[in-house]
């Protein structure tokens, strides 16, 4: 039954990839595109780090380490997710009901019809943007901090992908979504790349407890850099990321049935 | 000219039944500007003024560099352009006795004025308010400032038409787009942080390119950066860039328009 | 015992009231209203294995909401369905196993692959045999004769060719039930031809229930033996296509060719139906009067170059049935 469904999903996933290897000079701009924007950011992040050395006392280094592993997770999940930031095609074109005549779980089977390698690219600069903050920070690699540091991005990567769920999940209310989703991801996204103690409560609470991107980068962080600045929170939030994951996972998955069932009782 | 103007209120009015987009839309755009207002707020603590920008001076920077950018966002016309090459509805658009790019930006307005004044409008008083942030020195720079909105915005629309236009050639465009919006366009347009503040080797590419047109001219222009000679120069700038994208487009769509007669799509 | 059984099916939809003008429109991004719609409603038929039934009605008569309650998409707002002993609603993934469906204006296929692919695809999401997954495809590519563009990608295929590889792609995991959405549209007529061919022979020779929504009559003429007809989400007619010819076909239509185009046109027992310059069509019940008198009611008053006497075509019974309703 597994066994069935990974094989599934990667002759699906294979299937994606060949026709988007159907358009070679698109893909590759792409990869490119995306590589070039990354480093570019980097580099006016760098610019702008230079100029005021520190922001609410985390250094140049520690700050780009926070933007890594934000961008590490959410290019995971761009491989993995994409599917979802225009999901509401599936409404608009009615191929929901082609999804849901097929003998498999339809969100299975829509993640599985797109698994973006172009985020590849991102992904590869993230890690190296990433090895290479990690290594400036001054954390020494062992085997803890190895375990931890994968959990998080793991932990990381289901955070951002619930997220996306369920903003993709609304178009089975609303019909048209657009670019929220893409939207919304971005700017979690963004809001990941500083410390949170640069934000006012409200915000900082937002982004633990509704979009709790701040269990993607900055609680984790506080174990790793030993920043030990937990803005009142609980200490045990550095740990928090797996926890918050799996209930974003519940979660999510039960408003995307919840959306189903009411495509099924109204058909658009 | 009122044939065009039907096409920007049809738009106007399709926009305008999206009533959940709307309110989300907004809801996320003012997350995005708080990430930034709060990073330059943390970054400015212990400071006065950097690079002829003092705290206040730059919060309204990008806030209106913020609110600007919302066009680039929305605006979607290459995406649009290709999909209507895909499923050939392009050809009864290039038959129609109307001139495509005007109608494509005709059609664009409609959209992007819906945008303005329930999107970028709210959301820019709303961080008015706010954070008490400053007007432009004078009712003449208001008008000045909107006048290179207007302009920055035929500059984008242009770029993404020229896009959109590929699609005769590539099919698929979503490559081009991301490479040049996303890449390029975001990097030069100023929208992260003003030009000033940029490495000497990125400002003196971004001098050569069209984007800082867009996004880094009407801001600096409200925000007082730009004044005198400078701002004529830099509404000059816009102009000519104007007049050579719109020119590109022309005959980048009369290429495809013989194209398709020829060829047959 | 019948395939599909559906008894007292409804389904209401809500649908918001969009209001007119700058204002109204401003005020419905804050609030909206709605009404209720009965896309079908209290439907009720049953279909036994093996047969080939047209389900026909206008735009919006609730054609398609009934397939989807069928197929599993959608759920009904009261009423029962039953096929081959599932409820489709409720065990989607039973069902999808047992059915095919093809949507005429959506293709399943990979858009940007080779047809072989997306067959290849459907073997492993349909977990069909490999054995009898090479003798299906042997049997429909050499039916259908796709064998020549099998490896062409689905997007260079003509709508036509398309729709064959649809066809096939719905049957490779011997469906009992195919469910068609409208299958012949935008076809040349050729194609449309191929389409009905082939229903007829995959219905007689792999004994597959096959149920069409059409608006094309002529599709149900040629392909089915049973007609249902919906309307307003209700069912209108349900019976064989001759019985229906047998009870709506007493009338007659006589074309006439005047010699002028006379302004005011008044006959006794007849209908005016259709009128093109100097022709004219006229409908009459031929129980209630003969075809010679209404010649002579003609002659007597205008004068006639021409004429002609047709047969009801299914055309126009179903265009009377939906103009005058079941008598």
């Amino acid at each position: 039954m597994v066994r069935r469904y990974i094989k599934l999903y990667f002759l699906l996933a294979g299937a994606y990839v060949r026709s988007r290897l159907q358009y070679r000079l698109s893909f590759g701009l792409m990869c490119f595109g995306i590589v070039i924007s990354e480093i570019c950011l980097l580099g006016l992040l760098g610019a702008l780090l230079a100029k005021f050395r520190t922001v609410n006392g985390w250094t140049w280094a520690e700050v780009v380490f926070l933007y890594g592993l934000g961008n590490l997770a959410y290019s995971f999940m761009r491989i993995l997710g994409s599917q979802l930031d225009d999901f509401d095609r599936y409404i608009i074109r009615g191929e929901l009901d082609g999804v849901l005549i097929k003998p498999v779980p339809p969100l299975f089977y829509i993640l599985a019809n797109r698994v973006e390698l172009i985020h590849v690219s991102r992904a590869l600069t993230s890690v190296a943007i990433f090895v290479v903050a990690f290594h400036l920070s001054g954390i020494r690699w062992t085997l803890d901090v190895a375990l931890f540091t994968l959990t998080t991005i793991l932990s990381g990567t289901l955070i951002m992908f619930t997220l996306m769920l369920i903003s993709a999940t609304v178009a089975l209310w609303t019909t048209k979504s657009g670019k929220l989703t893409d939207l919304l991801i971005s700017a979690t996204k963004e809001a990941t790349a500083f410390p949170i103690s640069i934000y006012p409560l409200a915000v900082r609470l937002l982004l633990t407890f509704v979009l709790p991107v701040a269990f993607v980068t900055y609680y984790p962080a506080q174990q790793l850099l030993q920043k030990g600045e937990f803005l009142g929170m609980p200490e045990l939030f550095q740990f928090g990321a797996p926890v918050v994951a799996l209930v974003m996972l519940c979660v999510s998955y039960l408003f995307w049935c919840s959306g189903l069932r009411r495509y099924h009782s109204t058909g658009s | 000219m009122k044939k065009y103007l039907t096409f920007t209120l049809k738009a106007f009015q399709r926009t305008l039944t999206y009533r959940f987009e709307l309110w989300m839309e907004l809801f996320i755009n003012v997350l995005f500007m708080l990430v930034y207002v709060y990073l330059w707020k943390a970054l400015y603590t212990g400071r006065t003024s950097v690079e002829g920008y003092d705290l206040n001076g730059i919060l309204t920077y990008i806030v209106v560099s913020q609110t600007l950018l919302t066009f680039t966002f929305t605006l979607r016309i290459s995406r649009i352009i290709e999909e209507k090459v895909r499923t050939g509805e392009v050809v009864t658009d290039l038959m129609k006795p109307i001139d495509f790019q005007l109608m494509t930006l005709a059609t664009a307005a409609g959209t992007s004025s819906h945008t303005a004044l329930f999107n970028m409008l709210p959301k820019f008083l709303l961080f008015y308010g706010a954070f008490g942030l400053s007007l432009p020195p004078s009712p003449l720079t208001v008008f000045l400032f909107f006048i290179s909105v207007v302009l920055g915005y035929i500059i984008l629309f242009s770029i993404e038409f020229i896009i959109g236009i590929f699609a005769f050639w590539l099919v698929e465009i979503r490559g081009l787009y991301a490479f040049v919006i996303w890449g390029l366009a975001m990097l030069f347009s100023g929208y992260f942080l003003p030009l000033e503040f940029y490495p000497d080797f990125l400002a003196k590419i971004a001098v050569v390119l069209p984007f800082r047109a867009i996004i880094y001219f009407p801001t600096a222009i409200y925000t007082g950066q730009l004044i005198g000679e400078s701002l004529v120069t830099a509404l000059l700038i816009q102009l000519t860039w104007v007049a050579v994208l719109v020119g590109i487009g022309r005959l980048a769509y009369r290429a495809a328009f013989r194209k398709l007669v020829i060829q047959g799509g | 015992m019948p395939i599909i059984t559906v008894e007292h099916l409804s389904k209401h939809f809500k649908v918001y009231r969009r209001r007119t003008g700058f204002w109204g429109n401003l005020s419905s991004t804050v609030s909206r209203k709605h009404d209720i719609i009965k896309a079908v409603d209290d439907v009720n038929f049953s279909l036994e294995r093996g047969e080939l039934v047209g389900y026909i009605g206008a735009n919006g008569a609730g054609k398609s909401t009934t397939i989807k309650m069928l197929t599993g998409i959608l759920v009904p707002t009261s009423g029962h369905i039953d096929v081959m002993g599932l409820t489709p609603y409720r065990q989607r993934k039973e069902n999808t196993r047992r059915i095919g469906v093809v949507f005429g204006q959506r293709t399943q296929l990979w858009w940007d692959l080779p047809v072989i692919d997306s067959f290849e695809l459907l073997k492993h999401i349909y977990e069909i045999p490999q054995n009898l997954y090479k003798q299906n495809l042997e049997f429909f590519s050499e039916m259908l004769q796709l064998q020549p563009f099998l490896s062409t990608p689905v997007r260079r295929l003509s709508l036509g060719q398309r729709m064959r590889c649809d066809l096939t792609a719905a049957l490779l995991h011997n469906p009992e039930i195919l469910y068609l959405d409208e299958p012949t549209i935008g076809l040349d007529v050729v194609a449309k031809e191929q389409v009905r061919q082939f229903l007829r022979q995959v219905n007689a020779e792999r004994q597959v229930t096959v149920i069409l929504t059409t608006h094309d009559l002529n599709d149900v003429e040629k392909v089915c033996q049973r007609l249902i007809i919906i309307d307003n989400g209700k069912i209108i007619y349900d019976g064989g296509i001759d019985d229906l010819k047998k009870r709506y076909g007493k009338t007659r239509m006589l074309i006439v060719d005047l010699a002028q185009a006379y302004s005011d046109i008044q006959l006794e027992g007849v209908d005016l139906t259709r009128r093109d310059g100097n022709r004219i069509w006229l409908a009459f019940d031929r129980d209630t009067i003969s075809a010679s008198e209404v010649i002579a009611q003609l002659t007597a008053r205008y004068e006639i170059q021409d004429l002609t006497i047709s047969e009801p075509e299914i055309e126009e019974i179903v265009r009377r049935i939906y103009e005058l309703g079941v008598h």
